[in-house]
């Protein structure tokens, strides 16, 4: 088997769609990953990396696929509480300690996601459409917890990606129903169309926290830069570990300032402030934006360098 | 693995892109004290007895204690200019015989491979040739802003690395308490050990060892975190996924939202609320 294979990979579609040519299925939020099944199971990421062995439990991946040799292509995902957790997964993917990697495959399991497969037991399967595929693929995987099948729905892609974002995951997929397996292009024939949007802000501002975050901040207050006015897009409070937030802080301390930058649709809430000087950006994951431009449910994804 | 270390080995006029990866894992189980009554990690806080009171990081000064007492202060800026920046190259000073270098001098223990496919043949060609003529490489490099003298060697189909200790690092044989001039060597005895260990000698196998107390402990560990019951959680969690996936399906066909709530989720948002409604 061919081993330095790159998946095939999506354009993005900023709105959700009907159509018939489309099947729609979960964006599953975790890490992408071919699985190399044959006496044995490799697991490579989307940057060619054998990421085996961080995923010790997934090992007899191979023994829950009906075949001598097939390579799937699926992601890796964490679940807790019958949703996908990109944190935890993150840190299993991050964990170089064999210790540690043990300890965690126990307590955070990963699954194997399938949704595509590309090679069954000498036969190279990426010129059959992609509904061919994926029955070929629901019909060698065996029912076990290491590995589940992706569900898909045809035609009615709107009112899929409502449901899936009520459901609070990530996002969906469009796939074209005759189409095949590109390795390593972006193609269009694959779209994903994401529930939540992202932004890059300035810190403006942080508040003092309560209980475990008294020696760190609530939330962080953030803003965008339009002219010489910011622009306040309201707060985040979640998504970062506590090591992360003594990192803002640091980051934070030699901006701190007595007065506000000058904030527009700012409005003021009975928690103590501490203005910092807009000098420090962050990413963050949203669900909506709002008339007033405040992000709705925000949550904290990294430090933008530079 | 990942690459710890991405920049070229020279020697002479030719350049092979390498890149470097560490050979050996520490393999340690670090033990946290925490405060026992509420069992949250504790904090080590820097304290001046002198002021009698805890001291930020602001007000702190690195220092050399030349003679008992007496320090001489070294501020972070004349350290940075110490450090020296890396040009990303391992450049090969000479070559020398495959038994020259005592392992005394060896340090860490690192693994060359070519960064990338043009770079094998170059790299398997100085690969064969130490091989061949039994050769290993010294060579100086700069990593993590220092500089390292190394010896490279052939291993299997790579090149390993190991950092060398400075000559002045290794204590002299000639301080220890021992001199052997007065030890008489029986012809007889000789024999005697040396059918010995003959007798003795068989391939090393570094798999025949384990560290008992390692082992003992991540047992210890193990046994604690339970770890039974996962196999279950994950069928649980599965099902969970399924159950979803099939009413996200259904609620397509019936037009009919009945999709299974995320418990905590929903608790957050309770939580939120009722202490909105305090605020």
């Amino acid at each position: 088997m061919e081993e330095r294979l790159r998946p095939m990979l999506a354009q993005t579609a900023p709105y959700p769609f009907d159509s018939e040519e489309h099947i729609f299925e979960i964006k599953w939020d975790g890490t992408r990953c071919l699985a190399f099944l044959s006496k044995k199971t490799r697991l490579q990421n989307r940057r060619l990396m054998n990421i085996t062995y961080h995923y010790p439990e997934l090992d007899g991946l191979y023994k829950v696929v009906d075949a001598k040799e097939a390579i799937l292509d699926g992601e890796l995902v964490v679940f807790s509480d019958g949703r996908p957790n990109f944190n935890l997964l993150q840190r299993r993917d991050h964990e170089g300690s064999p210790q540690k990697i043990k300890q965690l495959s126990k307590i955070y399991p990963a699954t194997f996601v399938a949704f595509d497969i590309v090679y069954l037991n000498g036969m190279i399967l990426t010129e059959r459409p992609l509904l061919e595929r994926k029955k070929i693929l629901k019909d060698i995987v065996k029912d076990s917890p290491l590995i589940l099948v992706t569900d898909f729905i045809k035609k009615d892609g709107k009112r899929y990606f409502s449901l899936i974002k009520e459901a609070g995951l990530e996002g969906i997929m469009a796939k074209e129903i005759n189409s095949p397996y590109l390795f390593g292009k972006r193609s269009k024939y694959w779209l994903k169309i994401k529930t939540k949007g992202t932004m890059v802000c300035y810190v403006c501002g942080y508040t003092i926290g309560k209980g475990e975050r008294e020696r760190t901040f609530g939330a962080l207050l953030l803003a965008t830069q339009e002219d010489n006015v910011y622009l306040y897009r309201g707060r985040v409070g979640t998504g970062f570990s506590y090591e992360r937030q003594i990192e803002l802080l640091s980051l934070l301390r030699p901006f701190i300032s007595k007065r506000p930058p000058p904030l527009k649709n700012f409005e003021p809430f009975p928690l103590r402030i501490v203005w910092v000087r807009p000098k420090v950006r962050v990413l963050v994951e949203f669900k909506e934006i709002t008339e007033k431009g405040h992000l709705r449910a925000p949550s904290f994804k990294g430090i933008v360098n530079g | 693995m990942r690459a710890i270390w991405k920049g070229h080995l020279r020697f002479s006029l030719v350049t092979i892109p390498i890149q470097v990866y560490k050979a050996t894992r520490a393999k340690g189980l670090p033990l946290h004290l925490l405060h026992r009554p509420c069992m949250s990690r504790i904090k080590y806080q820097h304290y001046c007895p002198v002021c009698d009171r805890p001291v930020s990081n602001d007000e702190l000064v690195k220092a050399y204690e030349y003679s008992k007492g007496k320090y001489v202060t070294i501020e972070d800026e004349e350290l940075e200019k110490l450090k020296i920046s890396s040009n990303k190259v391992i450049n090969i000073l000479y070559f020398t015989g495959k038994t020259e270098v005592s392992p005394i001098y060896f340090r860490d223990a690192y693994y060359l491979i070519p960064q990338d496919e043009p770079a094998i043949e170059a790299f398997s060609l100085l690969r064969r040739l130490l091989e061949e003529k039994e050769k290993v490489a010294i060579a100086k490099f700069t990593m993590h802003q220092r500089e390292h003298i190394v010896c490279i060697e052939p291993l299997q189909n790579i090149l390993s690395m190991r950092t060398l200790y400075y000559a002045d690092e290794i204590q002299d044989t000639a301080d220890l308490p021992y001199s052997d001039t007065r030890a008489r060597l029986e012809a007889r005895e000789m024999e005697l050990a040396s059918i010995l260990i003959e007798h003795m000698t068989r391939p090393f196998d570094p798999k025949e060892f384990e560290n008992g107390y390692h082992k003992a402990l991540s047992e210890l560990i193990e046994a604690k975190i339970g770890g039974k019951e996962v196999a279950v959680e994950r069928e649980i969690e599965k099902r969970k996924v399924l159950n979803l996936m099939d009413a996200l399906k259904r609620s397509i066909e019936t037009e009919k939202v009945l999709l299974p709530k995320k418990g905590v989720v929903e608790a957050k948002v309770t939580k939120e609320k009722r202490r909105r409604r305090k605020a």
